[in-house]
């Protein structure tokens, strides 16, 4: 199956509260903190390479694409991918700050329509804005059908088909999907046994989260390939639909902490000093 | 400097397995003088024992600042590297001076991390720095060896595969690489403590036929074998002092920043700015010098002058730095909580350097020989 996979650079999440607004307002800045792929995109390109592999061989079956639009630097968070197995990259420049949902969602139109994958799959959302919807708004562009918040697939019908548990608010959903599809995926997708490929023996347990990609991975991945474009190139509309007019910082917590006696004393509190119900 | 990106990733490799092997498992293994094995396991599923082997035979056939930034990386999220560091090193040996039968025969298990090397059995009790005046002897018996040897302070013997042993011969110190398989009861370990989790003991081999298959290099060649390896073993123990001064580093500038007494952080007051300055100084300028050397070394020049230096000025930036370290955190310094205690510990079996200032005092700088 030829998979391709969306991945954007995010700043480091495990120190979002160090995020400053820049002092006109205009923009959030990260400045000092250090660029990480999206977690959830890093699951989506560990759920292609089980996809697409013999793990009990070590045998690779189809192609991996990894495209990210974005600054130059970028490509550095492409290899990552490379490193970890996926095939080749396809970087689209922009400005980091140009990275609506709409103009991103377009990008990867033109891009599906160069490459023509049998699946889009894609991180459920970006952990810096957290806006969850580039992939819905690729698949309503493509008209292709779309599962979201995917935590399990499994081939079937020899790939032509996925079956995928998704998971959501209320329960668990399962769909079957035919191919080409988007699919964006959960932190489940990672778990041992998430993804099962019809190739792999289903009795095959990965190791928990995204694989280290091994030394020769590392050395290997200099050598393959990455296609730089153009954002005008790609013939998709860069204006977004939506703007951000202002940001600012919620206001600082007080922090102060208080310590109460028993269960009454707490209901009290609750009720009458800080109404919550 | 700017660093090669694919060294960048490898460093970003490493610290993600800090995640799963943190401060818990290393406090662990050290409180229990473990082996690491599940992280070693790792790493040979990742391939990095096979970093330095040739590629024909199994290896990847990289530089050595791949090794470098490895073991500098595991030392500076918390880890231990020394058997890490021991696996890529000491195969280095069997690379040169094998014959092609024992590469054939050893290599390519060692680069998939099956075949553990990790001991190389050189010291004595009797004369320690002095290798000139072995006791453990080899006496040729028609076609066959016959091994006689007492070694002490020797790392890792109990987990390793293979070993190198370092023995006199009436033709001069010669290497033998034994199989633990074939050793039988004809040798014998006792375990030694020491301060850090090192794993070393002393070892006994009493009347141990080998046949000369088993010889490693030129009988009489023993020592110049081992010094052919020396630039790298200085190399990887100054970039495991680097990583375990910048450990000290990283943690100590985060606490003198957050801990707060007389209603300041501790890092307002110069008496703790101080000591962090100059070790970071020095770490600094001998990681310069680490990078100095390998370029050397990889370029196949002579290394030997500037690894001597970069070993000397890591080894001793550590060790300021873990000072400076226990300045930062006052007595949470010595509890194991803070991990500080612990790389104290590991950083300070790096700190025995006469043999090589001697060494740059004699083949550096020109001075008469001191012994
Ligand atoms: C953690 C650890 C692991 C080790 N692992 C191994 C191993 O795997 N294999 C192995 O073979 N050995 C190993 N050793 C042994 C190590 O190589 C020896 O400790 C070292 O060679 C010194 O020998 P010694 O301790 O007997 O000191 P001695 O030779 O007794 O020396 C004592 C002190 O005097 C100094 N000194 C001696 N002669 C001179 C001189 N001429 N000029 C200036 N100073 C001098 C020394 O530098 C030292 O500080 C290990 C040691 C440690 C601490």
């Amino acid at each position: 199956m030829k998979i391709l996979v969306p991945l954007k650079r995010v700043c480091d999440p495990d120190n979002a509260n160090k995020v400053k607004v820049s002092g006109d307002g205009k923009a959030v800045t990260s400045e000092g903190l250090e660029w990480k792929p999206n977690p959830f995109d890093e699951y989506a390109v560990e759920a292609a390479l089980r996809l697409n592999e013999n793990a009990a061989k070590n045998e690779k079956l189809g192609e991996i694409v990894v495209c990210s639009i974005g600054v130059a630097d970028v490509a550095q968070t492409i290899r990552q991918a490379l490193a970890m197995g996926a095939d080749r990259g396809i970087l689209v420049t922009a400005d980091d700050g140009a990275l609506e949902s709409t103009v991103v969602a377009r990008a990867l139109k033109a891009l599906v329509e160069k490459e023509k994958p049998d699946l889009v799959l894609m991180g459920k959302q970006t952990v810096d804005g957290d806006s969850n919807a580039v992939g819905q708004m690729l698949a309503e562009m493509l008209g292709w059908p779309m599962a979201t918040f995917v935590a399990s697939i499994s081939t079937s019908d020899g790939g032509k088909s996925l079956n995928v548990k998704r998971e959501v608010d209320m329960g668990v959903v399962t769909l079957k999907v035919t191919t080409p599809a988007v699919v964006t995926v959960d932190l489940r997708i990672v778990s041992p046994e998430a993804v099962k490929n019809g190739a792999t023996p289903d009795s095959h347990k990965y190791n928990e989260g995204p694989r280290y990609a091994s030394l020769k991975g590392i050395m290997q991945a200099k050598k393959k390939k990455i296609d730089q474009l153009e954002l005008p190139a790609l013939g998709s509309d860069a204006t977004p639909a939506t703007t951000y007019p202002r940001f600012e910082l919620p206001p600082a917590r007080s922090g102060s902490c208080t310590f109460v006696e028993s269960v009454d004393a707490l209901v009290d509190k609750l009720k009458n000093q800080a109404k919550a119900f | 400097m700017i660093e090669r990106p694919e060294l960048k990733e490898v460093r970003r490799q490493i610290r993600l397995m800090a995640r799963e092997f943190g401060a818990e498992y290393w406090r662990e293994v050290d409180r229990t003088r473990a082996f690491p094995d599940a992280f070693v396991d790792l790493m040979a599923e990742k391939g990095y024992p096979g970093a330095l082997i040739p590629k024909e035979y199994g290896g990847l056939g990289l530089g050595p600042s791949t090794a470098a930034v490895v073991v500098e990386e595991i030392n500076r999220f918390g880890g231990d590297a020394s058997v890490i560091n021991a696996q890529m090193a000491i195969s280095s040996t069997l690379v040169r001076d094998g014959t092609d039968e024992q590469r054939a025969r050893y290599l390519p298990g060692i680069a998939s991390g099956k075949i553990r090397l990790l001991t190389v059995a050189a010291t004595e009790p009797d004369s320690g720095a002095d290798m000139s005046h072995l006791e453990s002897y080899a006496r040729l018996d028609g076609d066959h060896w016959v091994l006689d040897a007492r070694k002490v302070l020797i790392s890792l013997v109990e987990h390793s595969d293979l070993m190198i042993l370092l023995v006199r011969t009436d033709r001069g110190p010669t290497l033998f690489l034994l199989d633990r398989k074939e050793l039988g009861d004809k040798i014998e370990t006792h375990s030694v403590t020491l301060i850090a989790n090192r794993l070393t003991t002393t070892l006994f081999i009493d009347g141990l036929r080998v046949s000369d298959v088993a010889r490693l290099g030129p009988v009489g060649g023993g020592l110049k074998c081992l010094m052919k390896g020396f630039a790298l073993r200085r190399l990887l123990a100054a970039s495991e002092s680097i990583g375990n001064a910048r450990f000290f580093l990283d943690r100590s500038i985060e606490h003198a920043k957050t801990r707060i007494t007389f209603n300041r952080p501790v890092g307002q007051n110069q008496g703790v700015q101080y000591p962090l300055t100059q070790a970071y100084a020095k770490t600094e300028a001998a990681d310069l010098m680490r990078w100095d050397a390998l370029r050397l070394l990889e370029s196949k020049q002579d290394a030997s002058g500037r690894s001597a230096l970069a070993k000397v000025l890591a080894s001793e930036a550590a060790w300021e730095a873990g000072r400076a370290a226990l300045t930062s955190f006052g007595g949470w310094g010595l509890a194991t909580e803070y991990d500080i205690e612990r790389k104290l510990r590991d950083a300070s079996v790096f700190v025995f350097n006469n043999m090589l200032l001697s060494y740059i005092a004699e083949q550096v700088l020109g001075l008469p020989k001191a012994f």
